[in-house]
């Protein structure tokens, strides 16, 4: 039996990045296919080569025998591959159906009228079990149903090759049931589904096969049933999963840096209620939550609260000293990605590097080389556009910009993702170095691993309140896991 | 390729050298440019046909922008131009300045007054072809009131207006006289969908006859007239044939005799410097009366408009001259 | 300068289309040259387009180096020039040098605040730069025509135009450029105006306050994060942008022509998106670009008088073919990068 899909040899680099390297594995015909591995081990790259949103630079991909060179997502689809991307693509002001038809521009199905096409809609969603109610319009409904309707879109196609990119990242353990069963029908049926994630217990619950991806490689790939968390979690890390830290030092209760007191706002579609939220000197406190969950507003409220509306603000925070911050997305909020790597160092910090009307440039390029020294930044060329360094090297050097200013509070947010393995721990240790010397540390992050090897304390937002805290011998996955989808 | 190339370049050589003798011209429209169908067109086809008759070589070029103007008059004085002729009220400091620096080239200009030796200045009465038209309108209104739309506003065009509105009173004293301009600027020859509306604002409030002084943009007001079925009056060529039969003449400027004949003098060697008046006496100004326009003018109105002349020549009648009413 | 291949292929494609018109275009293009800079008449005029349109070029170029579109250059441009003309018709009496300058800063001041309302509204209402530009222009347009015509208007002259300046605001004798190209309209402005872009490239390369309007432009919401106002930024960058537009008013007003001229540009403002784009917003190459487009601009205009089948808006076509080519290749840049990062 020839397999559904087969990666032959498949290499992508971007400028000096390598995102994939000779990856090579098959995908029987008819299988859930976890694709695992931790942020920015090339997954999501290889998927995308599979759905033609990204041409290899050598190799070549099979699809059920026949080889095929997808120019854009076009050919894929008409090859009858469909991808759900961690971001929907969903025009929002309009309904499910809508979405769902937009799709079908130029495929056979187009030339029938509406009502038989929500016809045919209903029937697929009956028979896999994706309720969705199709004249609803997208921006009304939630998470988990807009996922369906990006299934439907692909299904409502015909396509036989479904890939998902991280599906549960942002739904409750609930929904999280609904779709596994849901695609175990799909599996029934004859389709073939490529499931990528992170999330080893899910891979061990739902996948047939697995592949696991460590830095851009393909190192293994092998039946479900002939693994383990802990083989698949060695697999994925290279090494032995990280000893629980020592702590050297510890919390200095008298000395509050950040004081948040019934902090309430509402920015429309995230609201925060009532948070009340402590940080001491040489602490570490955890949000926990699935994203969406409030996260965004606290950070605006910390960061940017003149730009909230006086009116949807209430409450206080005092922050007891300097501020400085890893922003949740770091090319959006953090950087001129356009610009060499000196001048993304020196924004934020102009003053330091300023004398009189002028820059002092000679004195801020070699501050920048010490500093892409001292942090390993690859390549060491403080000329390069920021945008060309691979995600571990930009923030790297956004850790480096912020932790250098010795700032007395650190709000770290998303410290570490879409980073590479050996960068997660080289930030890792920087957060612990500045907790040491006295600094307190907000740690929002949807990392639950990240959470509880830097936190020393642990609140899960939920619905923008706080609904749980755990101290550092209290959690573990189950517990936050609970609470983070509300139940507690 | 290369053939047709080297043929051209022949012919080139071959006509420059033919012509080595021949007086060069050089003419400098408006910004108007030699297709408004009026004034520049006129001049234009003057100096054509003086190429044609008189074997003279001739160049013209239109100017692009405000400061283009003295560098074109310069670069043909540059080259050894005979006679260069400047199109127009805009040309005056080029033509004073240009000329001064090249003295042995002869300069005309059109609509401008320019004192010096080798310049000489074609000015036409414009006021008294304008009582003539004036005059016509008022007796080819139904509804007692006449429009006048002139391009830009400045005191040549005014001189039409003030003349116009006399000769209209001349004939009947009660007539209703409105007058608008297309604008302020230079673009206000060249907007005919803005003089389109003026007209059709003037036909709302009564207007019948509407003369329209203002180069390319009178063919808005042609439009207008001919949609709601007046007349207009067109200006400076001989507009009749444009839309027959709602033209109902033109008060013509013979910008083409003037620079016919300029050229053929400066050909035979009689160019004098000094200015020259057209006027109603030498048929410098005239209205027209042609095939297009025979129905709309009646003997009658023929035979009063021809006494009306005869008696402005011989100074019976003292046509407001909008230069001296300051 | 690796936008003057756009700038060579769209003069390439224009010279091939003057075969269609019955020219030879290696005749046309030494035509171009000939008449471009021929002579130091010919030099002259080359350079009097070639000053506005440096000021033009880095005034659209701040804008976007903010990361705004000043489309607006032409009516800033505008406010200027009537300003100094109105600074040098209605105050007559000030002493020659204090006169000048007087007149120019006025006009840095008018073209700056026309450049700040844009800015402002931008900023603070969130208006488009775009669309506010392009209306501010009109209304320069109709309150410089209002104010010459009816409160300064020239009373020997049937053109629109306002009335001269008094002498003592005019370079006149002290201008060393404009003796050195008699008769036209070149003057010592031009030197001032690549001061003023070597000034700008400090500006925006060696100093805190170049650096944070870059950012901005580069990145807005990564500089608000930095603690940079972005609104403060944009309305200094379009205030900044309005009065380097502004200075047209040293070259047209102080420099050569002594007063306001109503269509005196053959927009400039416009050209100068052009000039910009050509140089990628480098103030220093802006020098060598509205040099090349002042060029062009007089090479094409004498196509008509030299040439038997070109006329002028055949000359215009060959212009508006070189602004093609300088953009398609931005764009075509543009293009490269964005399939580069997927």
């Amino acid at each position: 039996m020839t397999a559904a899909v087969q990666f032959k040899g498949i290499s992508k680099y971007f400028g000096e990045v390598r995102a994939n390297s000779d990856i090579s594995f098959s995908v029987a015909k008819g299988s859930i296919h976890a694709i695992v591995g931790e942020n920015g081990a090339g997954k999501s790259t290889a998927m995308k080569i599979l759905f033609g949103m990204y041409r290899p630079n050598s190799g070549e991909i099979l699809i059920h025998g026949q080889s095929v060179d997808f120019a854009s997502p076009i050919d894929a689809m008409a090859a009858k591959v469909g991808m759900v991307h961690q971001h929907f693509m969903l025009a929002e002001p309009y309904t499910a159906l809508d979405n769902i038809l937009l799709q079908q521009k130029g495929s056979a199905f187009a030339l029938l009228p509406r009502k038989e096409q929500a016809q045919r809609i209903n029937d697929i969603a009956t028979r896999y079990g994706f309720h969705v109610d199709l004249n609803a319009k997208v921006e009304n409904l939630s998470v988990g149903e807009q996922q369906r309707i990006e299934i439907l879109k692909i299904l409502s196609q015909d396509s036989d090759i479904l890939i998902l990119d991280e599906p549960t990242a942002v739904l409750t353990p609930q929904e999280v049931q609904d779709l596994f069963s849901n695609l175990r029908k799909l599996k029934a049926e004859g389709k073939t589904i490529l499931i990528i994630t992170h999330k080893l217990k899910e891979v061990m619950a739902l996948s047939d096969a697995v592949t696991v991806f460590r830095s851009g490689r393909m190192v293994e790939s092998k039946k479900t049933t002939d693994t383990s968390v802990e083989d698949l979690a060695a697999l994925m890390v290279g090494r032995g999963l990280q000893i629980p830290e020592e702590r050297l030092s510890s919390i200095d209760i008298s000395k509050t840096l950040l004081n948040i007191e019934n902090l309430s706002a509402d920015l429309g579609t995230h609201k925060l209620r009532n948070i009340n939220l402590k940080i001491h000197a040489r602490e570490v406190v955890g949000v926990a939550g699935v994203e969406g969950n409030g996260q965004d507003v606290l950070i605006r409220c910390l960061l940017d609260s003149k730009s909230l509306n006086k009116g949807s603000l209430s409450g206080s925070i005092q922050c007891h000293g300097s501020l400085q911050a890893f922003p949740e997305d770091r090319l959006r909020f953090g950087v001129l990605p356009s610009r060499p790597v000196y001048e993304n160092f020196l924004l934020g910090q102009e003053h330091r590097f300023t004398k009189g009307l002028f820059l002092k440039t000679r004195e801020l390029i070699a501050r920048t080389q010490e500093i892409m020294k001292a942090y390993d930044i690859r390549p060491h060329n403080e000329r390069m556009a920021f945008g060309k360094l691979s995600g571990g090297n930009q923030q790297k050097l956004v850790v480096a910009r912020a932790l250098t200013q010795k700032p007395d509070v650190i709000l770290a947010a998303q410290p570490t993702r879409g980073v590479d393995i050996g960068a997660i721990e080289f930030i890792h240790n920087e957060i612990r170095k500045s907790r040491d010397d006295g600094a307190g540390v907000l740690l929002i992050s949807s990392e639950l691993d990240e959470l509880m090897a830097l936190s020393d304390r642990i609140v899960v937002l939920y619905k923008g309140q706080i609904v749980a805290e755990f101290t550092r011998s209290e959690f573990n996955e189950t517990s936050l896991g609970k609470a983070m989808g509300g139940g507690h | 390729m290369v053939k047709s190339i080297l043929t051209t370049l022949l012919i080139l050589s071959c006509s420059t050298l033919s012509h080595a003798n021949t007086l060069k011209v050089g003419l400098v429209l408006d910004k108007g440019g030699k297709d408004d169908k009026s004034f520049n067109s006129a001049a234009y086809l003057g100096a054509k046909k003086a190429e044609q008759d008189l074997k003279i070589d001739l160049k013209y070029v239109e100017a692009t922008d405000t400061n283009a103007i003295e560098n074109l008059h310069r670069a043909f004085a540059r080259k050894n131009f005979d006679l260069v002729i400047g199109i127009g009220f805009a040309q005056q400091d080029a033509v004073k300045k240009v000329a001064a620096q090249f003295p042995k080239v002869k300069f005309a200009v059109v609509d401008s007054d320019v004192k010096a030796p080798n310049v000489r200045s074609l000015l036409f009465e414009e006021h008294e072809g304008s009582f003539l038209v004036g005059a016509l309108a008022a007796m080819a209104s139904k509804t007692n009131s006449v429009g006048f739309v002139g391009g830009m506003d400045i005191p040549l065009i005014r001189r039409f207006s003030m003349g116009y509105a006399a000769g209209a009173k001349y004939v009947n004293p009660k007539i209703n006289f409105t007058e608008n301009y297309v604008g302020v600027t230079g673009e206000a020859w060249n907007n005919p969908a803005k003089a389109k509306e003026l007209a059709l604002a003037q036909i709302a409030k009564g207007s019948d006859v509407i003369f329209v002084a203002a180069g390319a943009s009178n063919s808005g007001v042609f439009d207008a007239v001919e949609e709601k079925k007046k007349f207009a009056i067109g200006v400076d060529s001989n507009q009749n044939w444009i839309k027959p039969g709602v033209i109902l003449t033109s008060m013509m400027k013979a910008v083409d005799i003037a620079v016919y004949d300029t050229i053929k003098e400066t050909q035979a060697g009689k160019f004098t410097s000094g200015t020259v008046l057209y006027g109603l006496k030498n048929d410098g100004v005239n209205y027209t009366l042609d095939k297009y326009n025979e129905k709309l003018i009646t003997p009658d109105m023929k035979k009063k408009v021809e006494e009306i002349k005869k008696k402005i020549i011989a100074g019976q009648i003292q046509v407001p001259d909008y230069y001296k009413k300051k | 300068m690796k936008r003057i291949f756009g700038f060579l292929l769209g003069l390439t494609l224009a010279l091939l289309l003057t075969l269609f018109a019955g020219e030879n275009p290696w005749n046309v293009f030494t035509i171009l040259v000939r008449s471009a800079f021929g002579s130091m008449y010919d030099l002259g005029l080359t350079l009097s387009y070639t000053t506005p349109l440096i000021f033009c070029g880095l005034s659209v170029a701040i804008g976007f180096h903010a990361g705004l579109f000043n489309i607006g250059a032409e009516g800033q441009m505008t406010m200027a020039v009537v300003t100094a003309a109105a600074v040098g018709v209605l105050l007559p009496d000030v002493p020659f040098p204090l006169a000048p300058v007087l007149a120019v800063l006025a006009a840095l001041i008018a073209g700056g605040l026309w450049g700040w309302i844009a800015g402002w509204l931008r900023a603070v209402r969130g208006s488009h730069e775009v669309i506010i530009t392009i209306m501010m222009n009109f209304i320069a347009a109709g309150l410089a025509g209002w104010f010459a015509l009816k409160i300064i208007p020239n009373p020997d002259s049937q053109n629109p135009e306002t009335a001269l300046v008094s002498p003592n605001y005019m370079f006149k004798d002290y201008d060393l450029v404009a003796r050195l190209f008699p008769d036209t309209p070149a003057n010592a402005s031009l030197v001032f105006a690549i001061v003023i872009a070597v000034l700008m490239w400090i500006f925006l390369w060696k100093t805190a306050w170049g650096f944070k309007l870059r950012a901005v432009g580069s990145n807005p919401e990564a500089a608000h994060r930095a603690g940079i106002s972005e609104k403060k930024v944009q309305i200094a960058a379009m205030t900044l942008a309005g009065a380097l537009a502004g200075f047209v008013a040293l070259s047209e007003v102080v420099g050569s022509a002594g007063q306001y001229r109503i269509g005196f540009s053959p927009d400039y403002g416009f050209i100068g998106i052009a000039v910009a784009l050509m140089a990628s917003n480098n103030p220093l190459g802006i020098i060598v670009s509205a040099f090349l487009m002042g060029a062009l601009h007089k090479g094409a205009s004498d196509l008509d008088l030299e040439t038997s089948t070109i006329t002028r808006d055949f000359s215009r076509i060959i212009q508006a073919l070189v602004i093609l080519g300088v953009v398609a290749q931005g764009y075509w840049e543009w293009f490269k990068q964005k399939r580069r990062k997927g």
